[in-house]
């Protein structure tokens, strides 16, 4: 049997705990693949070995310096809707610092023949839509059409790269994106005051009689957020095929595409 | 102790909780309210956007290219009708007709004039209106999503308890009403 009553409750607590942050998960759809690299995806298959070695460090040395997530992602089939694809990518992917949404995707869908950007809500200034379209018609479109893709993609990369650098500034300080839903913190804050609260009125009821049993019920009447606002706690680091996950920004749908 | 100070003792624990869970409640239905007045505001803002960008593109097409006057009237009247809807019921059906005012005239534009695509500021201004109309389906969506959480939060139990106390009742969903819009008029005449 349980010979600490407090360590039983803080079971119970934890039990509850973690029915409240599987519960507030959002279901990324099944074709959205899980990252397995923090800067290049190629699940296409499109770049060499040295290419994608170059970019990473290219990448890793632009979010050193200015905090900004651009992400490479190739895709054999976005199913049509290459738009609505890397919306949904990036915001499950959460890319870029969670209080800046300084995350840039930049996503190739390889049967639709279409690169396409996503803009963080953090970036949107620097990197207007206009801007991202002439810089891929500017550094993209003429190697695509000269049949030389990849070096289009990395062109353009290193374009947008050059531009988060340039307002490297802008970038650090960054607006705080909004985030909805109730803080992780305020819920643990309230259950463990709750907890203090227990353990002394019941510590005072039973300390002069033998263990009773301790009142394992009263952990499930604490209040808890009913009906689970899908803004929710904004966790990450649960289903990336990585460690570290991205920072957890969001993005507003704004989207180019050539 | 005596029995009966710890049967006062148990009922002043359970009182408490239900006040936690009492005010815990009230606040997470104000919180999941105001989410979706801040969601509708995110999707007026993208109307606005566009209604901002309307007039540079009728200035651009209208100084590149020769267009019969009617041609560029109906996003002007559309514009128009959003900037003076006042109820969020009439600024979205104005901002419908506004959006899809301005994919038909892109798509006209593009097939009348295709010497346009040349032209950068032209196609610098396609880019904004494409990415704006991302955008306003993005926020619709974000919009559709918090409604959702109020209304499932007003219905699961044991909130729905809460939800009757207070009087937080079910919102409708958003769906453009499809009847509403009227196809824009583009100029009937011969594009010169």
């Amino acid at each position: 049997m349980l010979k600490n009553r407090g360590l039983f409750g803080l079971f119970i607590l934890v039990i509850v705990f973690l029915t409240l942050i599987l519960g507030s998960f959002t279901y990324v759809s099944a074709q959205i693949p899980s990252p397995t690299n923090k800067y290049v995806n190629d699940f296409a298959g499109l770049f060499t070995g040295a290419e994608v070695n170059s970019l990473q460090s290219s990448l890793a040395e632009l979010e050193q310096n200015t905090t900004a997530e651009l992400v490479v992602v190739t895709i054999e089939d976005c199913g049509g809707d290459y738009n609505g694809y890397a919306y949904n990518l990036a915001t499950s992917w959460k890319i870029g610092k969670k209080d800046k949404s300084n995350g840039f995707l930049i996503l190739y869908c390889k049967t639709e023949k279409r690169l396409v950007a996503q803009t963080g809500y953090g970036l949107e200034g620097i990197l207007p839509d206009s801007k991202i379209g002439r810089l891929m018609d500017e550094f993209y479109v003429p190697l695509r059409d000269n049949n030389q893709t990849t070096s289009g993609i990395i062109a353009f990369t290193n374009q947008i790269s050059q531009v988060i650098h340039e307002n490297a500034a802008e970038v650090i300080s960054g607006q705080a994106a909004s985030s909805g839903g109730p803080d992780f913190i305020t819920i643990i804050i309230w259950v463990f005051f709750i907890y203090v609260i227990f353990s002394k009125i019941l510590g005072a009821i039973y300390k002069d009689k033998k263990r009773k049993d301790w009142p394992w019920f009263i952990p499930i009447f604490l209040p808890f957020p009913s009906g689970n606002s899908r803004s929710g706690f904004g966790g990450s680091g649960f289903g990336g095929g990585f460690s570290g996950g991205f920072g957890g920004g969001g993005f507003g749908g704004g989207g180019v595409s050539r | 102790m005596k029995t009966s100070t710890k049967v006062w003792i148990g009922v002043a624990i359970v009182a408490l909780l239900i006040v936690f869970w009492i005010i815990g409640g009230y606040n997470q239905f104000v919180g999941l309210d105001q989410n979706i007045n801040s969601k509708w505001s995110e999707v007026e803002n993208q109307y606005q956007r566009q209604a901002d960008l309307i007039p540079n593109l009728v200035s651009i097409v209208s100084s590149s290219v020769k267009v019969e006057t009617n041609f560029t009237l109906s996003i002007v009247q559309a514009r128009a009708n959003y900037q003076t809807a006042q109820s969020q019921a009439a600024k979205d059906q104005a901002g419908v007709q506004m959006n899809n005012g301005i994919g038909a005239f892109v798509n006209a534009v593009a097939e009348a004039y295709p010497t346009l695509q040349a032209n950068k500021q032209y196609v610098a201004l396609t880019d904004e209106l494409s990415g704006t109309q991302n955008r306003i389906t993005v926020a619709r969506g974000n919009y559709i999503t918090s409604i959702q959480a109020y209304n499932t939060a007003t219905k699961v139990f044991p909130s729905n308890i809460l939800a009757k106390l207070f009087g937080f009742t079910g919102k409708d969903y958003y769906k453009a009403d499809v009847n509403a819009i009227d196809t824009p008029q583009l100029g009937t005449g011969v594009l010169p």
